[in-house]
């Protein structure tokens, strides 16, 4: 019992998590298809989540990691038989080269990982919207690089018969991993020390924190997910261009993280479910659902329009996101002062005050607003 | 009008849930001294900041020439009469002198008598006059203080609110500041003056409030100087 | 081309970035906020032209600037919310807002886009010697000129200038001197509105087509060069709006023509490099603001 109240800030929204594919398997097949991409793409929201959420560094760039990691996996697992002809310019290792689902979902990590550490040792110097720019200036650089060079990349063209592993199972397995190596992550040694930057860089750096370390695991570690995502991703559409894990995507699920409350696990997951959740829905709608007795059919553009209202109104009205940025907590306490829900430091906690509030100081960014 | 210029009635101020400065009452009546002395983090700026409309109180009100002004914002507040020095000064060091200077004219309610204002603190700080082109960041610690006092007068203040003007200052620069001061006050400007030099306030001032953790603790008269006893008590808090 | 030809395209285009640049950087000065949406304001104006075709030029221009400032003016209402909150949901916000508009003019416009008809023969060339100069890119230049040229007069010599100048260098401090606050920040989208309509009008004679993405498009590097510039002053991100143009033009005229496809790596990269080097900015003295976040 202490043990899951411990770990329910993972637990429950795993649970969440688990409720929300397997529902998902007792309805149509078109839905079934919407269900596992809003699965992945909180696979992608939740590996964002761990560097931008623990460091409060924006990045634009982990979308790189995604793109990185899905034509990695895409160009390494489609048929040798095909890839030479319908991509002549590639290096010949990679057009002999056809790996298994596993293999191919492990490499996608790997390059993602390997690709953001390489990346991050000089640009976790920054911070700030210094920061920002210069990692929307790498997903640019490797949008232009994946288009162009076709000795690497697919250049413009569609990358297709790429096999489709990403299914029930693996989405869902694939989010809970993730899920728990961000949790794990975040309440490390590790994960503590970079979340107590967030507030207070050089305050944090004076007693004795290497910011550029920790950030750069942090960075790592997300690239790893992020490539590991782009692999799902891959494995779940069959075919992919370079525009589709490219600015929009970046900046959806930077949407979606903030959302759902930037400095928690539970509102990357809740904001990705929600906004990509809605977004399904309403891709359906928009080709014609039946609800009990209603026919619904909305006219094209509704969708995207009603995103944009929805990310907007949350952003403005409640700036620290759905759930606050705070973790979940045990629902079934007694005690009108849940224990916290993470076993972040005591720092500035005063006794007596934060009555209602389940989270100690530091886990709430408005918590800094002058 | 009442005889009080400003008033502070059972303030309390608060960052977050950690109250800063707790049931302040203080009086500042027309063309006084009032001082405000304590130890750091005794809750001095914090006062000053309410006063200013910077900080929100948590509870209590603040009045000026009998109206309150406790949900006031800072402009408005600058346009009735209240003027600000803040601790650390807060000139602009990009800027020249000059528009330093044209910047606290902004606080004024009317046009009418700013030419005579700027003369006189042009004359009260020949310092300044002397360098009105150059860049703010370019002058001593000492003139930039000068400079923040100049901009806060031009505004045409009944009361001057004071953060720590000495601090960082050579003492023979601290004289002429206080002197500068004691003309300040000759011309009718109340002051409410924040110093860390607990001596030199508290015969400087009309009376001296000690200030310990957002708490006051005892107020002084000029007298007191002579008072050992007390007078440790201002120096610790 | 010859070496003149590229130093007039380069500062034409580097002009217009300026314009978009400082139109940004006013805001983030007076609010700490970088408005991602800002480019939908030059969208706005586009689309302005072209449901006014057929009207008479004068009344289209006036037409495109009341829009414009009056579609600024409202983003100042919807963002006044943010005035506390941290940047990265500032940044959020802006974006949203940006996203929303974009797929609003997609659903009123639809993807194809809209001709803009608007002085189309500003594109003919005149020709000295080898150099072949359209009139769009003289006027480009100029009205560049003439627009920093007013900014800097009016941010410099008046008094709303000087209040602009300490709100954004120090905001409470112009606070407790007397600066209306609210008056200041609707000033700074006045004139952001007022520099992206003028954008709005060259760029309509240059890229007649208005599509939903019209002015995302400009607004991207021109925000890379606010911040390579520096964010926190005006003439530092001015002149990074005005670097990333001319080095665009620049660059994808020094790369072998195999390469140019690869210009957006090269200019980034230059980006990241001087992030690196300056994180301050490119064009601020050694004192910096120091970053927010
Ligand atoms: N911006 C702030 N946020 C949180 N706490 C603050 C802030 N400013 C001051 N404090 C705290 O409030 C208390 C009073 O500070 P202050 O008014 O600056 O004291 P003084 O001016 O007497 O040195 C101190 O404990 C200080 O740490
Ligand atoms: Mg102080």
């Amino acid at each position: 019992m202490r043990a899951l109240r411990r770990w329910w800030p993972l637990v429950g929204p795993s649970l969440l998590v688990t409720a929300v594919a397997l529902g998902g398997q007792f309805l149509p097949l078109s839905t079934q298809l919407q269900v596992r991409s809003v699965l992945v793409t909180t696979v992608i929201v939740v590996a964002l989540y761990v560097f931008v959420g623990n460091s409060g560094v924006i990045s634009f760039g982990q979308v790189s990691f995604v793109a990185v990691g899905a034509f990695a996996a895409g160009l390494a697992a489609a048929p040798a038989d095909v890839k030479p002809t319908t991509f002549p310019k590639l290096i010949p290792f990679l057009a002999e080269l056809e790996i298994g689902n596993i293999e191919s979902l492990v490499l996608a990590a790997a390059v993602g990982g390997l690709f953001a550490f390489i990346v991050g040792i000089p640009l976790m110097r920054l911070s700030g919207l210094s920061a920002g720019i210069a990692t929307f200036a790498v997903l640019i650089i490797t949008n232009n690089v994946l288009r162009n060079w076709e000795a690497i990349g697919p250049g413009a063209k569609t990358l297709s018969l790429i096999p489709q592993t990403t299914f029930f199972i693996q989405a869902t397995t694939g989010l809970l991993i993730v899920m728990a190596v961000a949790y794990v992550y975040q309440t490390s040694r590790y994960g503590r020390r970079l979340r107590a930057t967030r507030e207070d860089a050089a305050a944090a750096q004076s007693s004795g924190i290497d910011v550029h370390r920790e950030r750069l695991w942090a960075f790592t570690l997300s690239g790893v997910l992020g490539g590991f995502a782009g692999g799902l991703l891959v494995h779940q559409l069959g075919s992919i261009t370079t525009q589709q894990v490219f600015l929009d995507l970046a900046f959806i699920t930077l949407a979606m993280l903030v959302v759902g409350g930037i400095g928690s696990l539970w509102g990357a997951v809740v904001g990705a479910l929600m906004i990509a959740g809605l977004n399904a829905f309403l891709a359906e709608a928009q080709r014609g659902i039946t609800i009990g007795s209603f026919d619904l059919e909305l006219p094209g553009g509704t969708r995207l329009l009603t995103l944009g209202v929805v990310m907007l109104v949350v952003v403005l009205f409640k700036p620290t996101g759905l759930t606050g940025s705070r973790e979940l907590t045990w629902p079934f306490s007694r005690s009108r002062f849940p224990q916290p829900a993470s076993p972040s430091e005591p720092l500035g906690s005063s006794p007596g005050g934060g009555a209602g509030r389940s989270e100690v100081e530091g886990v709430d960014p408005s918590a800094t607003e002058q | 009008m009442s005889r009080v210029l400003l008033e502070l009635d059972h303030v309390s101020v608060s960052y977050g849930s950690v109250p800063a400065v707790r049931d302040l009452s203080l009086e500042v009546a027309p063309g006084e001294v009032v001082g405000l002395v304590g130890s750091n983090g005794a809750g001095k700026s914090t006062t000053l900041a309410a006063i200013m409309g910077v900080h929100r109180l948590a509870a209590g009100d603040i009045k000026f020439e009998g109206i309150s002004i406790a949900k006031e914002q800072p402009d408005a507040i600058a346009r009735r009469g209240v003027a600000l020095v803040p601790e650390g000064r807060h000139i602009y060091p990009d800027f020249t002198v000059e528009d330093n200077l044209r910047l606290g004219l902004l606080g004024r309610s009317t046009r009418e008598g700013a030419d005579r204002d700027l003369e006189w603190v042009r004359r009260l700080f020949p310092a300044i006059a002397d360098s009105s082109k150059r860049m703010a960041g370019l002058l001593s610690g000492g003139q930039q203080q000068q400079l923040a006092i100049a901009r806060a007068l031009v505004s045409d203040p009944r009361v001057l609110l004071l953060d720590e003007p000495s601090l960082g200052l050579a003492p023979s620069v601290v004289d002429t500041l206080f002197d500068a001061l004691a003309e300040i006050r000759d011309k009718g400007v109340a002051i409410l003056l924040v110093e860390q030099r607990a001596q030199l306030t508290v015969a400087f001032a009309d009376r001296t409030h000690v200030l310990r953790n957002g708490d006051l603790v005892l107020t002084l008269g000029p007298e007191d100087v002579v008072d050992t006893d007390r007078m440790t008590q201002a120096y610790f808090g | 081309m010859s070496f003149v030809q590229l130093l007039i395209d380069a500062t034409a285009l580097g002009a217009l970035l300026a314009l978009v640049a400082m139109g940004i950087a006013l805001v983030f000065g007076v609010m700490r906020l970088v408005n991602f949406a800002y480019g939908e304001l030059i969208t706005v104006g586009a689309y302005t032209l072209v449901l006014t075709k057929g009207w008479p030029i004068v009344l289209r221009v006036l037409a495109a600037f009341v829009v414009v400032i009056a579609s600024s003016l409202l983003m100042e209402v919807i963002f006044r919310p943010l005035r506390r909150a941290t940047a990265a949901t500032m940044l959020v916000a802006t974006f949203a807002l940006s996203f929303l508009l974009q797929n609003m003019f997609l659903f009123i416009f639809g993807p194809q886009g809209e001709t803009i008809e608007f002085l189309a023969p500003l594109n003919r060339a005149i020709e000295i010697g080898d150099l072949r100069i359209r009139w769009i890119t003289i006027i480009a230049i100029a009205l560049g000129a003439v627009l920093l040229g007013f900014m800097s007069w009016l941010l410099g010599k008046t008094s709303v200038g000087l209040q602009m100048r300490a709100a954004a260098a120090d905001f409470t401090t112009a606070r407790i001197l007397g600066v209306r606050a609210g008056r200041v920040i609707m000033l700074a989208f006045v004139l952001s509105g007022f520099l992206a309509a003028a954008v709005t009008l060259v760029l309509a004679v240059q890229r007649p087509l208005a599509t939903p993405n019209y002015g995302f498009v400009v607004l991207v590097p021109a925000l890379v060069g606010v911040v390579v510039g520096g964010l926190g002053k005006l003439v530092p991100a001015t002149l990074g709006g005005f670097a990333i143009g001319f080095a665009t033009v620049v660059l994808g005229d020094l790369l072998p023509s195999g390469s140019r496809v690869f210009l957006n790596s090269v200019l980034f990269a230059i980006v990241i490099i001087v992030l690196l080097v300056r994180p301050d900015g490119l064009f601020t003295g050694r004192t910096g603001v120091a970053e927010r976040v």
